[in-house]
Formats: structure tokens, sequence, C-alpha cells
């Protein structure tokens, strides 16, 4: 059975040709084209349905059906696959951290530069990865690179190489907390999910940075930054000074730059760590307060805390000043960043994920992790005045100082709800009200599902035209032209467009 | 064979729903099977294989009808002519209700479409109808490659390399076309 081809080339001319039948390789298709159009096989770049057709293949193998109309372009070389020059431009090795300028950015194919640094001759990993954190364009190319890929979905793999660090180990066994964090695969994968959208990670850094010079404001607050910086951050840098030589490699004891590392890290130089992420100062646009020592948060290296690496840190140590942190929550820079938190639950989540304390809180109580998964409760939650109620409830309470204690003052009542005292039996897990958490999270829900529902009930009595006035403007859109039976099928639907045009096609 | 009054019914309501479309009456079946938004991709899928728009071509990559691959052939009035660009697309659920998500795989030097691939469109986000369909779509992406528009860059350097210095935009343009889509 014969099956006739139409051919469509550039320039609007067209033809059909005619071959035996289906099982016609596209090779034999394209001498049949060459005998009617003159052009040569090799130049001819047959497109079907999106696809540039094979020579070994056969025309049945794409699809095709008898009549059916094929592209043609007319190509330079025989270069039969596309893309050949793409895929070879990537595969070709980059010089390390290629400076990207606007007209030649970085190839999107399988360019890796990550890769040299973990074969052991990259000589400069410091200024690579400054040069990738003011670039986010760039890092999320090596975070979309396979090798990354595989990397970051493998765990095991991500807290070897933390392992295999000693001084790292050492810092990690001193701060089961950090290691805790390191440790979390899924808080590292989000991480890194993060990282691959520069806008996100921008917008982290921000909030991190302004969270850092508001808790620098606070009394009290530096030094609890010193402390941090002393614990955590400083032995982490150390530990991290040694991968500048020799990526995570074993056996590295205390360097001879120690002090030097220490210093720049007193002045706000980028603390080197393996994910490269940690703020950079010359994008810190924020008000970061003159003078030495603004110190790095450690969990700002991860990334994706961003905002709120600050605040889960702080919990623990300084929630017994309550007049700190009342005040704090009156700066309306503090207020400013507490609702863009609030606005992004996505990272709310890694936050609270992240914190070990938390999550063990989450896992004693299942509901309390239902009310995290819902942003409008979080919402309500982060609104300064539930904050400070709650504060002085855990105060007047006296059970606010430290652990659990502290951090379940995270989960205040609605707005104005004094602690009820009448209702003992329902209330007092770490000094917060269920019952109440639980009644506003029901009115909640019912408002939700009261408002869609709401017009159709209150509408009942108009005449369908005007009822289902916006469903019928999209079956016009969509081609249906007939309002008569537009409107019977809408009735009959009850406004459902989806149905209605179901209805419409089988009538 | 004697009337059987049950079957009289039956096969004029058949009839009924081949009469619209006689050329493909078993894909018309199979459309009455699908939920709207499979039936609505299906149809624009028939419409394109039989008669496909100058310039583009499209169809499923597999058997997922929601996931397409496109190829758009370079103007022959623009810097791209004589490159071939592979395009991928994503029906969402409530197609055509929401609009198709469509980026270039190939690269391409042009200020509405970044290294990515993503292209800033307006009838690709708020500008998007229902009534407009895959063909469309790529028609006027094809009309963008001709007529880019440096007033809503995604990319702005070649934007403002399109306004000073023409030539030496088209230049690269043709590179690239050559480099990346031939």
């Amino acid at each position: 059975m014969a099956v006739t081809v139409n051919v469509r080339s550039t320039g609007d001319s067209r033809f059909s040709v005619t071959v035996p039948s289906l099982e016609t390789t596209i090779h034999a298709l394209k001498s049949v084209i060459h005998s009617s159009s003159q052009v040569p096989e090799e130049s001819q770049r047959l497109i079907f349905k999106g696809r540039v057709l094979k020579d070994e293949q056969t025309l049945a193998s794409y699809g095709f059906e008898d009549n059916q109309t094929i592209h043609m372009v007319r190509g330079t070389a025989s270069r039969a696959v596309p893309n050949a020059a793409a895929v070879a431009a990537g595969s070709s090795v980059p010089p390390p951290a290629p400076a990207p300028s606007s007209n030649n950015p970085p190839p999107r194919t399988a360019t890796n530069p990550m890769a040299n640094p973990f074969s052991g001759g990259m000589p400069d990993i410091n200024s690579m990865q400054q040069q990738l954190q003011s670039n986010p364009e760039m890092m999320q190319s090596i975070m979309n690179s396979p090798m990354m890929t595989q990397m970051m979905s493998n765990p095991e793999l991500m807290s070897s190489l933390i392992q295999n660090n000693p001084q790292m180990q050492e810092l990690m066994s001193r701060n089961p907390q950090l290691s805790q964090v390191l440790n979390d695969p899924e808080m590292m994968r989000r991480s890194m999910e993060m990282m691959r959208n520069p806008e996100a990670m921008r917008q982290a850094m921000r909030s991190q940075e302004l969270a850092m010079s508001q808790i620098e404001n606070m009394p009290g607050g530096m030094d609890h930054l010193r402390r941090m910086y002393e614990e955590v951050q400083a032995p982490m840098e150390e530990a991290m000074a040694p991968g500048a030589a020799g990526g995570a490699s074993t056996g590295n004891s205390s360097t001879p730059a120690e002090g030097t590392n220490l210093n720049a890290g007193l002045q706000g130089t980028p603390m080197p760590n393996p994910w490269g992420s940690t703020p950079n100062p010359n994008s810190s646009a924020a008000p970061n307060p003159a003078g030495a020592g603004a110190p790095v948060n450690p969990f700002a290296g991860m990334g994706g805390m961003g905002g709120m690496g600050g605040l889960p840190g702080m919990t623990p140590g300084t929630m017994p000043d309550m007049n700190t942190l009342s005040s704090m929550l009156d700066n309306p820079m503090m207020q400013q960043a507490m609702q863009q938190m609030a606005a992004n639950p996505q990272m709310m989540q890694t936050m609270l994920n992240s914190n070990p304390m938390m999550r063990q809180m989450m896992d004693a109580n299942p509901m309390m992790r239902d009310m995290m998964n819902n942003p409008a409760a979080l919402q309500q939650m982060m609104n300064p005045d539930n904050m400070r109620a709650m504060l002085n409830m855990q105060q007047a309470m006296g059970s606010g100082v430290g652990g659990p204690g502290g951090l379940g003052g995270m989960f205040p009542p609605p707005a104005g709800a004094p602690p009820p005292p009448a209702t003992p039996a329902t209330a007092t897990i770490n000094g917060l009200d269920f019952s109440n958490l639980i009644n506003s999270a029901q009115n909640m829900n019912v408002s939700g599902g009261v408002a869609p529902g709401a017009p159709f009930a209150a509408a009942a009595p108009q005449p369908p035209r005007e009822r289902f006035a916006r469903q019928l403007a999209s079956l016009n859109d969509m081609g249906f032209t007939d309002e008569e039976a537009n409107i019977g099928a809408l009735t009959a639907t009850n406004g459902n467009v989806n149905r209605a045009v179901e209805r419409l096609l089988s009538s | 064979m004697p009337n059987n009054p049950i079957l009289i019914p039956t096969y004029s309501s058949l009839a009924f729903y081949l009469a619209p479309s006689p050329p493909h009456p078993v894909n018309v079946a199979l459309l009455l099977t699908l939920s709207p938004s499979c039936r609505r991709i299906n149809k624009e899928l028939l419409d394109l294989g039989r008669d496909p728009p100058a310039n583009c071509s499209a169809g499923p990559v597999g058997d997922d009808l929601f996931h397409w691959q496109a190829t758009i052939m370079g103007p022959d009035d623009s810097p791209y002519a004589g490159g071939v660009y592979f395009l991928n697309i994503c029906f969402p659920a409530d197609y055509p209700f929401k609009p198709p998500k469509v980026s270039f795989t190939t690269r391409i030097y042009h200020c509405n479409i970044n290294a990515n691939g993503g292209i800033c469109l307006d009838i690709l986000k708020d500008q998007w109808s229902p009534a407009l369909t895959i063909s469309k779509v790529l028609l006027s992406i094809c009309s963008l490659l001709t007529d880019p528009n440096p007033d809503d860059p995604l990319v702005p350097e070649i934007a403002t390399l399109l306004r000073s210095d023409r030539a030496k935009h088209d230049a690269t343009a043709r590179e690239w076309t050559s480099k990346y889509a031939m």
C-alpha cells in the first residue's frame, strides 16, 4: 500500500512524494525526496512531530500516518546529529572557574568545574568559591550538573566527606547539634535545592545578614554571637582550612596558617566550606555594623537556613532574656524579616526540620507537625503580637528557661488569647495550649472550606446565563459558540466547565 | 436480517458521533474515552499532523501525552535561518485553562530567551487564553525570533547590544546558530 508523504521545506515550498509502505526507512525516503527536489540526501534534515528523523529508522517507528506532513530543512554538512556542537563544547574541559561574560555564558550541558577539585589538582579552591558566590547562575549550573546531582542524592558520600576530616569530626562530637545538621541528608538536599535557585539564595543571604545585624544590635546579642563563633564557627573554619590544599583528604592536622585564618574570619571573610555558600561580604548591602567581627553564623554555611539561621541557634541560649527578645520583636526590621520568613513556608519547614530539638518535639506531637505544615498557621504564629503574648505567658508560668520549654515558646496561642487556667487537663505541654490552637485551626479550615462554595449557594436564584457568565466566557474562548447548548451543559453539570466540555463534545 | 429495534438507535447515535470528523473515526472514538485536557491535546496533535505550521513541528516525547518536544526552524529573514531549535513542552493537568510550559533545549542568542531556555513571551504567562493552541504558541515564538522584543528582555545585555549595534548582534546570533543549531 503506497503512502503519501507531504514534505514542507522552508520558504513555503511544499510537495508530495510516495513511498511503498510505512516500513520504508528514512534513508530510502530521503533518496525519493532527492529525486523530486534535487536536495542532496546528506543535506536533508527531516523533522516530524518535533523530532529529527534518523536514517536507519522507519516512518512507522515515528508514528507517521498516510498523508501527514514532514518538514525538511537544508543542512550545510552531513551532520546528522543536531546539537553535536553543543555537546562537544560542553564536554571539553573548561578552565577552572571560568569567569562568565554575558556573551559567553557557561555551557548548559555537562560542564562540571567541580570535577577538578576532587581530582586533587585544583590550585585555588578559595578563589573559586568566591567567584562562585558572586555568580549565582554559575553556582546553579554547577549544582545542576549530573555529577553534583549524583553526589547530592548520595547522603552517605556527603557524610563520609565530612567525617573523613578529623577536625570536623572532633567538632561534631563536641557539638551534637551541629553533627545532626550535617548528617541530615534531607537538610542537605534542601540546602542544595536552595542553592540551585539563584533568586532564593540571594534572598536567603539578604535576610540572613539582616537578621545577623539585628541580633548584633540587641544588648547581649553580640555576646551570644561571639560565643557561637568561638564554639562553632572558628573550629569549623579551622577544620575546613586544610581543604584548600587537599579537599577532604584525611590526616591533616592543624596548619600553620591557623592564626591568619582566624583573623581573616574576624574581619568577615567568608568561611571556606565544602558547599561554598557562605555569605559574600562584597554583596553585603545590608546594614552591617562597622568595625571588626561581623561573625558569620555557621548555619549560614548551609545556605538554605537563611534568615532563620540566627533564631534557632539563639533560642536555647538566650531565651531567659525575655526583654531582649521582646524588644527585638518590636524592631520593624526584625518584623520585616519575620514576615519574609513566614511568607516562605518551605524555608520555615527546612529550618524546623533541621533543628534537632524541634524535630524531636514534632515527632512526639503529631499535632504539632500538622500545625507546622500549615502555612497559614505558621504565619499566624509569626505575628509579633502573638509572639509577645506567648513570651509574657511563658514568663508568667516561669518555665521559659532553656531546653524544650524555650522552644515551646515558638508556638503561641492565637492573638490575645490569655492562658486559660480553667482547662489544665488539655493544656500545658511545654506551656502551650493545644485546645486553643486546634480551635483556631478548625476555624481556619471552616472558613477556607466555605468560601469557595458560598457564591454558588448565594447565587442560586439567578438565571443560568448570569450565574455561569464566567464559565460561559471560558467555553466561548474554547470555541464553543452555541450559547444555548453551553448554558444547557453548564446547568446540567452545575457550572463545572470541564464536565460541560465533555458533555458538549459528546452530544 | 430483521430490523432489531435496539440496534437502530445505537447505530444512529454512533454515526452521529463519527459525523463531525470522518477522516479519523478511530481517533475520535479514542478521544471520547479521555479526560478533557487529554482530548484537547489529542486534537491539537491531530491538527498538527494534518496541517503543521510552516516552521514548526511538535509531538509527544513518548507515551505521555502531556510531555512534548517541538522543533522550530529558524525563520529565513532572521539571523537564526538554517538553524533547527528544539523545545520542550509540558502541558499542565488543567490545560487549556493554564498555559503550557515551553522552553528551548537548544542554545540560542536572543534577548527574550535565557541560557536555561526560558522564554519571555506574554502569551505563555498572563496573556494566555484557552483559545490558543500549541501551534499558535510555536508560531508566536517564530515571530519572536524574527522580531526580538528588547523592551521586555530576559537577557538585558543582548537587548542592549541589539539596540546599539544590530549588525554585531546579528553576527553573534548567526555564530551561535551555526555552533549550536546546525
